[in-house]
């Protein structure tokens, strides 16, 4: 293996794990509050209840977050310092506001946990306030680091290669901000949402708890209401992020529809298989491209003839894009599918085949945020930072790397194996029994 | 200017760390002991997942230090990979240790998940603390007697805070050969610091003899006499509050020692990087620490003030 490969999995490996965690840790806070909220307002004490199980599972899943979060972020000072270096100097603060944020939310999650029963209803909700708060705004700060990466603004190159004339706000506050920030929490709330119906709906299925099954029907079908919602607003961010990639990535936007030459009348090419970097038997949906990133039929869209062949991003991230669209559409049609048997017909809506095809729908979409990350990040390369920092530059010299990359993978599997049985553990039968 | 406070807010962070994790290690031990030895409601009190949220203190001193003394990056990454490598690693053993013992209803006694447990606790302050005395030397940590002196007090402050933890949560259970471990351990500590560490810095010219290192010194010396003396008033907890005071301060103090370096030789000045938001940076920390202080008084309140009944 070589050491610019070694690095690139073991920093894949690592966020990839992460991510998963990092998905809990923004959007469940705000469920939980949310819940919580529901059941002071409309004195269901059921509610409240339900939103305390989810808490002790937010507990086990940052357990497990902050330790990979601590990994990252050692991993990006020791295996990237030229990255770091310049990544510092320009949005730095951003690092440290985000690091600032999870201290603030890891003391609240600690206030939140230990004042159940201890403060007023009113009392201990307002403690979820700065949780899920801080929560949301530590997710703004480290995307928009991630943006800076896809549009580096607000300085000006250096003659040693480093960036002078810094103004830090500009750079946080990149054209690539607002889409990336706004797309990724809707879907992680999307995501959590179809989590925990996959897991009540299993739940469901196995007929563990004859007398919940009231209660669990209206918690999935209210998760599914949430999960339609967000996985709508989730889309509608998604056509701006396309329309964003186009105007401003536009060679990541070639590579993952594989268009080679810059042309009008651009198609959308669905599913397909790369052979010899050939996309074939896709479905080509004629100028839908180049309406998709312009509202316009016959709009030009930019083609990898407009990037150097050495800088071009691997055309295999086009199946990522396929993978995170086809579940993005999923996350809309098996809600409104449920909830249309669940008027007209609650027998199907209730039956296994219906209620398998929830419980698929929880790992599907944590894949699919997936998918959009690995888009995202693949789809910059060779750079890490665009046009600026090509990413085997970023690398340390120390050929340990290679050793880091086959070891690490082992512990990471490990914790992510003991992580769900924990929260099998937590979200059993007896947890679903305590809600009632 | 701006370097120097950075950098004493970080040896701050990394200090507060290195006291939170010296108190897992003596947890680590409390869940060692088998429960009719011990009062094992109150051993378990201690092991929560709540706990593990003090590792923010490690990301935000680590972050920090990147962040701020960016320039230095490539040069400190190469000095401290195989250290920082080998601290991930225990991390994650770590991690999944403790979901494991979370998941066992906390089982107590001698199990290869509790000695995991301790292990890793005891080599995650050790191995951070060894990349900063890596940084401080300037060289191998067993190139140089100055390092190995300072591994050696850095591995008995640990024990000796660990092991006055342990006396102070857990004093009616304390038996006449725990007291004369910690004493051991904290005389220790003292006498390698103010003995051992004293000499290897003065005879090899270190540039570490400076005000810091004489503070630090006279720390280690009032340790020594505080510990015969608390140990003659038997007055043992007040050994914890002190040892408390040092484990905070010490990378505070080292860090001052060292000055004007970073990684020695080179300097704290050429290393500081965040020349575009260092002064917006600690005006935005004067207005957040208002916000972390509740938190952490809420948090002490309630977690000290926990129902008996709601121990586990």
């Amino acid at each position: 293996m070589e050491r610019i490969s070694a690095g690139r999995a073991l920093m894949g490996d690592s966020l990839a794990f992460h991510l998963i965690f990092v998905i809990f840790g923004v959007a469940l806070p705000l469920l939980i509050s949310g819940t919580e909220l529901y059941g002071i307002i409309r004195h269901r004490p059921r509610a409240r209840a339900l939103a305390r199980t989810w808490s002790k599972a937010l507990v086990i899943l940052f357990i497990a977050g902050a330790a990979s979060g601590t990994i990252i972020s050692l991993q990006f000072s020791l295996l990237w310092p030229n990255f770091m270096e310049f990544i510092s100097k320009t949005v730095g603060v951003a690092f440290a506001l985000e690091g600032t944020a999870f201290l603030i939310e890891a003391l609240f999650l600690s206030v939140y946990m230990l004042s159940w029963d201890r403060f007023s209803a009113w009392g201990h909700w307002l403690c979820s306030v700065p949780l899920f708060l801080s929560s949301m705004i530590s997710a703004v700060f480290i995307t928009s680091v991630n943006a800076f990466m896809n549009q580096p603004v607000g300085f000006v190159l250096g003659q040693n290669g480093q960036p002078t004339n810094i103004n830090t706000w500009r750079a946080i506050t990149n054209p690539a901000l607002f889409t990336e920030v706004t797309h990724s929490v809707a879907a992680y709330i999307c995501t959590v949402a179809f989590v925990f119906a996959a897991v009540y709906a299993w739940l469901y299925m196995k007929k563990h708890h004859s007398h919940d099954r009231t209660w669990m029907r209206q918690v999935i079908t209210a998760l599914l209401i949430i999960g339609l919602i967000f996985g709508a607003i989730t889309g509608f961010l998604g056509d701006r992020s396309g329309k964003y990639l186009a105007r401003y990535e536009p060679y990541k936007l070639a590579a993952a529809e594989v268009l080679e030459t810059t042309t009008g009348h651009a198609p959308l090419i669905v599913g397909g298989v790369l052979v010899n970097n050939q996309l074939r038997y896709g479905l080509k949906v004629p100028s839908m491209l180049s309406f998709l990133a312009y509202n316009n039929a016959s709009a030009e869209v930019q083609g990898l003839d407009r990037v150097a062949p050495q800088d071009r991003p691997p055309l295999y991230i086009h199946y990522f894009f396929d993978g995170m669209v086809g579940i993005g559409m999923l996350t809309v049609a098996v809600p409104v599918l449920y909830l249309l048997l669940y008027k007209l017909r609650r027998r199907w809506a209730l039956s296994r085949l219906m209620l398998a095809l929830v419980v698929l729908m929880g790992p599907a979409a944590v894949l699919a945020t997936e998918f959009g990350w690995m888009l995202t990040e693949l789809g910059r390369q060779p750079y890490v930072i665009y046009g600026y920092l090509k990413t085997a530059d970023a690398l340390t010299a120390n050929p340990q790397v290679i050793q880091l990359a086959i070891f690490f993978p082992l512990f990471f599997i490990t914790l992510i194996i003991l992580t769900i049985v924990v929260l099998r553990r937590t979200m059993n039968h007896k947890a679903v029994h305590n809600a009632r | 200017m701006l370097a120097s406070v950075y950098l004493m807010i970080i040896a701050l962070l990394f200090g507060i760390y290195g006291w939170l994790s010296s108190i897992e290690v003596g947890i680590s031990w409390l869940r060692l002991q088998k429960s009719d030895v011990i009062d094992a409601a109150a051993s378990r009190r201690w092991f929560t997942p709540l706990w593990e949220v003090t590792n923010v203190f490690l990301v935000f001193g680590f972050t920090g230090f990147a962040v701020i003394f960016n320039n230095s990056l490539p040069q400190v990454s190469e000095a401290v990979f195989g250290l920082g490598a080998f601290a991930i690693g225990c991390l994650l053993v770590r991690a999944a240790t403790v979901l494991y013992l979370y998941y066992q209803h906390n089982k107590l006694g001698w199990s290869l998940a509790n000695l995991l447990f301790a292990a890793t606790s005891l080599l995650i302050p050790l191995t951070f603390g060894c990349m900063g005395i890596r940084l401080i030397t300037g060289s191998s940590l067993w190139n140089n007697s100055v390092g190995m002196a300072l591994a050696a007090t850095l591995l008995l402050g640990i024990l000796a805070v660990a092991s006055s933890f342990v006396l102070f949560v857990h004093r009616p259970h304390y038996s006449n050969a725990q007291r004369i471990w910690t004493a051991i351990c904290t005389v220790a500590f003292a006498g390698v610091g103010t003995l051992v560490v004293q000499r290897a810095i003065v005879s090899s010219g270190s540039h570490l003899a400076g005000f810091g290192f004489l503070a630090w010194s006279g720390l280690l010396d009032f340790t020594l006499l505080f510990t015969a003396a608390v140990l003659f008033a038997h007055r043992e907890q007040w050994l914890w509050w002190w040892l408390s005071l040092v484990a905070v301060t010490s990378p505070i103090i080292w860090a001052w020692a060292n000055r004007p370096y970073l990684l020695y030789p080179g300097l704290l000045q050429n290393a500081y990087g965040a020349q575009a938001y260092g002064q917006a940076g600690l005006i935005g920390i004067a207005i957040v620490a208002p916000i972390i202080v509740v938190g952490i008084a809420l948090f002490v309140k309630l977690y000290t003030s926990q129902p008996k009944s709601k121990e586990h």
